[in-house]
C-alpha cells in the first residue's frame, strides 16, 4: 500500500506526496499531459524537440542543469506519445531546488534561438542513433502509419522524419508551450523522506504564482475500426528476417486492458511462455519473439515481433504464431497459467516499489488517468482476470481484419 | 498565507548533504570457503542475492565457454527440466539472470521473502548438479550466432571490440572477442569442465540485499553450507602488457552509416590506486554527468551528438579510461579533434572552484544513490568485492578525497594519467 497525500492549488495544479523513509534522495516528478498525439501532422516530433528546449534556460534561470548539480541532484526527461515526464533525483534536504527551477520553466521558457538550433541537430543524432542508424531500427516508423490511418499515433514520438524536425521555427515553440505547457495540465509528486505539509507550503511558494492558461483541448481523431489485414514488406541491409503483427486493443481505462496485458504475458513473459517454449525452443523457428502491449492511454496496439531463424520461411512462421493464437481463441489456457503471470504482476509491483522515482511516475501516471489511488488496486484489479475474460479479448483482438503485418526482409536472403 | 514577493533569480538556499549512511554489511565466512555480505536495507519484502565467481572469459581456453557454462546452469539440473525451472520461476515471480565479463560471471537473484526457501533449493542445486542438456546448448548455440550476427551489425559494437583489440591485442584475455562461428565449436564437455574448475564454491562471494531478518540470513547460511568445496580454483595472472604500436587509430567502414562511432582511452590506474578517486572525479569533470565538459561542448554547443560521455572501466588487473560516442557521420574528425582539446585544457589550466563545488556536490549526490534502496546497495557491494577487496573503507575514503580535492591536485592528476600519447581511437562508420 502506497500511502500519499494530495493537494490542488488554486491554479488546478495537482500535487502528490508519498513520505518514504527508506531513501536519503527524494524523487520529483513532473507529468505534462502533452505528448506526440498532441502534434500537427505537418510538425510531428515537436513534443519531443520541445523536451529537450525545456533545459536550455527560462525566463530567470539561465541554465537548467547546474544549479540542481551543486545541490548533489541529477535529472532527465522523456516523451510519450501521450505525455512527457520531467524528473529530479535530489538529496531530501534540497527539494527546494527542483521546485525553483520547475516552476520558473512552467513559467516560462527563454525561448532562444540558439537552444532551439543546437537542439534540433541534437534531436537529429537521436534520430539517427535510435532509428537510422541500428539494424530493424525503423520498424516503428513503417509500423505505426500502417496500423494507424487517421489517429496521431501514427508517428513516433521522434516525428515522422528529420524534415519536421529541421522546420521548427521559435514560433512553433512559443505556441506550443503556451498552449499545453500549464500548471491545470499537469501533476506534481514527490516521494522520499519528506513531510507532507512542508512539500506542499513550497509548492503553493513556488508554483502558485503561475497563472491557470487555457490549455489546447483540440480533439483527437479517432482511428476508426480496421476492416481488412494489411500488409507491408520492406527490404533492409539486416542479417535476418523479422516479422512484426500490430492488433489493435483497448485504450487504458478499458476493462479489457488488464486481460489483454496478461494475455501478452502469457504469450511471452519470461522463458516459461507459450511463444518461447514452442516457437524458439521447441519448433526453432524464431531467435527471438515477443508479444507486448504498446500501453497507451488511447486505443493502443498488441504487437508480436519475431526474428525468424535462417532458412525459415515467412509462411511457416506466421503459421506458427497463428496456430498459438487460435489455441488462446479456443480457451486452451489452464488456471495455473492465468495465475502464474498474475503472481508475476504482483511481484514485479513490489521490486519496482522499492524505487522512489519509480513510485513517483506511477502516482502521476494515474493522476493523469483520474485517480492516483488506482495505483494501489492494480493488483487486485490484475487479480480479478478470469479466464473467460483472456478468451474474450483474445477472440476480439486476434481477428486477421484487426491486424497489420510488416515483412522486415533481410537484403541477403 | 501570505505569499512574499518571490525573487526567482535566486536558488533557495543549498543545504549541505548531512552525513552519508555508510553501509555496514554483516560478513559471514562459511566453512567451504564462501564469504557473504548481508546487507538489511529497503522497507520492501525482497530479496537480492548476487553470486560473484572468479570465473570470467580470461579463464577460457576456447571462445564463449565462459559465458555459456554460467548461463547454461539454469537449463536443468538432476531433478529438474529446464521447462521446470522457468516454470517455477515464472510463477513466484523471482529472476536469476546471468552475466559475465573478463573477469568475473555472476548469478543474480531476485525474489520476494515468501518464496525464498524454494528458490535457495533451487540455487544450490543449480550448482550441485547441473546437466547442461545438450539440446538446450544446440538452441543456445543457434540463438547465440544469430544475435552476434545483428550485434555486429552496429558501429558501437565494431567501435568497442576494436577499440579492446587494438588496445590489448586481440589474442590478449582482455582483447580477445569471439567470432559467430565460434558458437559452432562450443561444446558440453568444454563447458562442464569449465563449470567444474571455475564455479567452485570456494571461488565465490555472495551479496545479499533486501529486508533480512535472522530467519532469511540463517536460511542463506544454511542453503550455502550445503555446497562443499571439490577443490581449491587455480587462477592463472595475466599480464598488462605494453601493446604500444605505431599507428593509434583502427577504422572500421561502414558505408551506409548516418552516424559514426569513436571509442577513445587508454588503460590506467586501479581501482586500489591512491589516485584513482582523483581521477574519478577528474573523468567526472570531463565527461562523467551532463554538465560535463565534453556534453557541453559537442552536444550543447555544437549539436554534433546525442550523448557523449567518459568512463573509467575497471577490471581486476588494470582499468580503462574511455570516452564513447555516436556522432553524425561528417562530425567524426571535429569531434575527435574537440575530445583532445578538452584532455589537453584539464592539463593546462586548473579548473574553477566553481566547477569543482558543483562536480563535488553532484558526485556526493551520486554516493547517496548507489547506496539508494537494496537493488543499488548490491551494484554497489559486488563492485566493492570485484575491484577493492571489499575494503568498506574504500567508500569513506571516496567521500574524503571528493571533499578535499584541489584543483591544483586534480591538474597534477591529468599531467599524470591523461598522456595522450597512449590513446587509442577506434573509429566505425564513416570519417572524411
Amino acid at each position: 500500500m502506497i500511502d500519499f497525500f494530495t493537494k490542488t492549488l488554486s491554479n488546478g495544479l495537482k500535487v502528490i506526496v508519498h513520505p518514504d523513509n527508506s531513501t536519503p534522495i527524494a524523487a520529483v516528478n513532473i507529468m505534462y499531459n502533452v505528448g506526440s498525439k498532441h502534434e500537427n501532422p505537418n510538425k510531428t516530433g515537436f513534443a519531443h524537440l520541445f523536451e529537450h528546449l525545456m533545459f536550455g534556460g527560462s525566463i530567470n534561470i539561465p541554465v537548467f542543469d547546474q544549479p540542481l548539480t551543486a545541490v548533489g541532484g541529477d535529472n532527465n526527461a522523456f516523451t510519450t506519445n501521450d505525455l512527457t515526464n520531467y524528473y529530479e533525483s535530489v538529496p531530501a534536504a534540497n527539494i527546494e531546488t527542483a521546485f525553483w527551477l520547475e516552476s520558473d520553466r512552467m513559467l516560462q521558457l527563454a525561448f532562444s534561438k540558439k537552444s532551439l538550433d543546437v537542439q534540433k541537430k541534437v534531436v537529429i543524432e537521436e534520430f539517427n542513433q535510435r532509428y537510422l542508424n541500428q539494424p530493424y531500427g525503423d520498424v516503428w516508423l513503417l509500423l505505426r502509419p500502417l496500423a494507424y490511418k487517421e489517429h496521431p499515433y501514427q508517428w513516433p514520438t521522434i516525428g515522422k522524419s528529420t524534415k519536421h524536425i529541421q522546420d521548427a521555427t521559435l514560433n512553433d515553440v512559443k505556441n506550443f508551450f503556451y498552449h499545453h505547457y500549464a500548471p491545470n495540465n499537469a501533476v506534481l509528486c514527490v516521494v522520499g523522506p519528506v513531510e507532507p505539509e512542508s512539500v506542499f507550503s513550497m509548492v503553493e511558494k513556488w508554483f502558485g504564482p503561475i497563472e491557470h492558461r487555457d490549455v489546447d483541448q483540440k480533439p483527437i481523431s479517432p482511428e476508426p475500426e480496421q476492416s481488412e489485414p494489411r500488409h507491408l514488406e520492406v527490404e533492409r541491409d539486416v542479417p535476418f528476417n523479422a516479422i512484426y503483427k500490430a492488433y489493435h486493443m483497448s485504450k487504458r481505462n478499458h476493462p479489457d486492458y488488464a486481460p489483454t496485458d496478461l494475455l501478452s504475458d502469457i504469450l511471452s513473459n519470461g522463458k516459461s511462455s507459450r511463444l518461447y517454449q514452442h516457437l524458439v525452443k521447441e519448433q526453432q523457428l524464431f531467435s527471438t519473439i515477443n508479444a507486448y502491449i504498446t500501453g497507451d492511454i488511447e486505443n493502443g496496439l498488441f504487437v508480436i515481433t519475431g526474428q525468424l531463424f535462417d532458412g525459415v520461411s515467412y509462411q511457416a512462421a506466421e503459421k506458427a504464431i497463428d496456430n498459438e493464437l487460435e489455441k488462446i481463441i479456443g480457451g486452451n489456457i489452464t488456471e495455473y497459467e492465468l495465475q502464474k503471470v498474475q503472481n508475476k504482476f504482483e511481484a514485479n509491483f513490489i521490486y519496482d516499489s522499492t524505487n522512489a522515482l519509480n513510485k513517483a511516475m506511477n502516482l502521476c501516471y494515474y493522476e493523469m488517468l483520474g485517480d492516483a489511488n488506482m495505483l494501489n488496486k492494480e493488483v487486485e484489479v490484475y487479480q480479478q482476470v478470469t479466464l473467460q475474460d483472456i478468451s474474450r479479448v483474445a477472440a476480439k483482438l486476434f481477428r486477421k481484419t484487426n491486424c497489420s503485418t510488416l515483412y522486415y526482409k533481410s537484403k541477403k536472403s | 498565507m501570505a505569499v512574499h514577493s518571490l525573487n526567482r533569480k535566486i536558488q533557495p538556499p543549498q543545504k549541505a548533504i548531512d552525513s552519508v549512511e555508510i553501509p555496514n554489511p554483516l560478513m559471514e565466512n562459511l566453512p567451504n570457503g564462501l564469504k557473504i555480505a548481508f546487507l538489511n536495507s529497503g522497507d520492501q519484502d525482497i530479496v537480492k542475492l548476487e553470486l560473484i565467481f572468479r570465473a570470467g572469459t580470461r579463464y577460457q581456453q576456447k571462445p564463449i565457454v565462459a559465458k555459456a557454462s554460467i548461463s547454461q546452469l539454469i537449463e536443468g539440473t538432476a531433478s529438474k527440466s529446464s521447462k521446470d525451472i522457468s516454470e517455477f520461476l515464472d510463477f513466484t515471480g523471482s529472476f536469476i539472470e546471468f552475466s559475465n565479463d573478463r573477469d568475473f560471471a555472476s548469478v543474480s537473484t531476485l525474489t520476494t521473502n515468501k518464496h525464498l526457501k524454494p528458490i535457495l533449493e533451487l540455487l544450490v542445486e543449480m550448482l550441485e548438479q547441473p546437466t547442461f542438456p545438450q539440446s538446450e546448448l544446440d538452441v543456445y548455440k543457434k540463438r547465440g550466432k544469430q544475435n552476434l550476427l545483428v550485434e555486429l551489425e552496429k558501429v558501437s559494437t565494431v567501435a568497442r571490440m576494436n577499440f579492446f583489440k587494438k588496445m590489448f591485442g586481440e589474442n590478449h584475455p582482455y582483447g580477445t572477442y569471439a567470432i559467430p562461428s565460434d558458437y559452432d565449436l562450443l561444446n558440453r564437455d568444454d563447458i562442464y569442465s569449465f563449470h567444474k574448475a571455475f564455479h567452485d564454491i570456494s571461488n565465490a562471494f555472495l551479496v545479499v540485499t533486501g529486508k533480512l531478518s535472522d530467519t532469511e540470513i540463517d536460511a542463506i547460511k544454511n542453503a550455502f553450507a550445503q555446497i562443499s568445496s571439490k577443490h581449491k580454483v587455480a587462477l592463472s595472472p595475466i599480464n598488462i602488457a605494453n601493446n604500444k604500436q605505431s599507428d593509434k587509430r583502427i577504422f572500421s567502414l561502414k558505408k551506409d552509416a548516418t552516424q559514426t562511432a569513436i571509442r577513445m582511452g587508454m588503460p590506467t590506474i586501479k581501482r586500489n590506486h591512491p589516485d584513482f578517486i582523483g581521477l574519478s572525479v577528474l573523468n567526472t569533470i570531463l565527461g562523467g554527468y551532463f554538465g560535463s565538459r565534453l556534453m557541453q561542448n559537442i552536444r550543447e554547443e555544437k549539436g554534433y551528438t546525442y550523448g557523449i560521455y567518459s568512463t573509467i572501466l575497471p577490471f581486476e588487473e588494470v582499468t580503462v579510461f574511455l570516452i564513447a560516442s555516436e556522432v553524425g557521420k561528417n562530425f567524426a574528425n571535429q569531434t575527435i579533434t574537440e575530445i583532445y582539446n578538452e584532455i589537453e585544457k584539464l592539463k593546462t589550466s586548473a579548473i574553477t572552484d566553481n566547477e569543482l563545488n558543483l562536480v563535488k556536490n553532484y558526485l556526493l549526490g551520486e554516493i547517496l544513490r548507489t547506496f539508494d534502496g537494496p537493488l543499488a546497495l548490491a551494484d554497489s557491494l559486488s563492485s566493492l568485492y570485484q575491484y577493492n577487496n571489499f575494503e568498506i573503507e574504500f567508500f569513506e575514503k571516496t567521500i574524503n578525497t571528493v571533499n578535499t580535492i584541489t584543483p591544483k591536485i586534480l591538474q597534477d592528476i591529468a599531467n599524470k594519467y591523461l598522456n595522450t600519447d597512449n590513446i587509442v581511437e577506434s573509429i566505425a562508420g564513416i570519417i572524411d
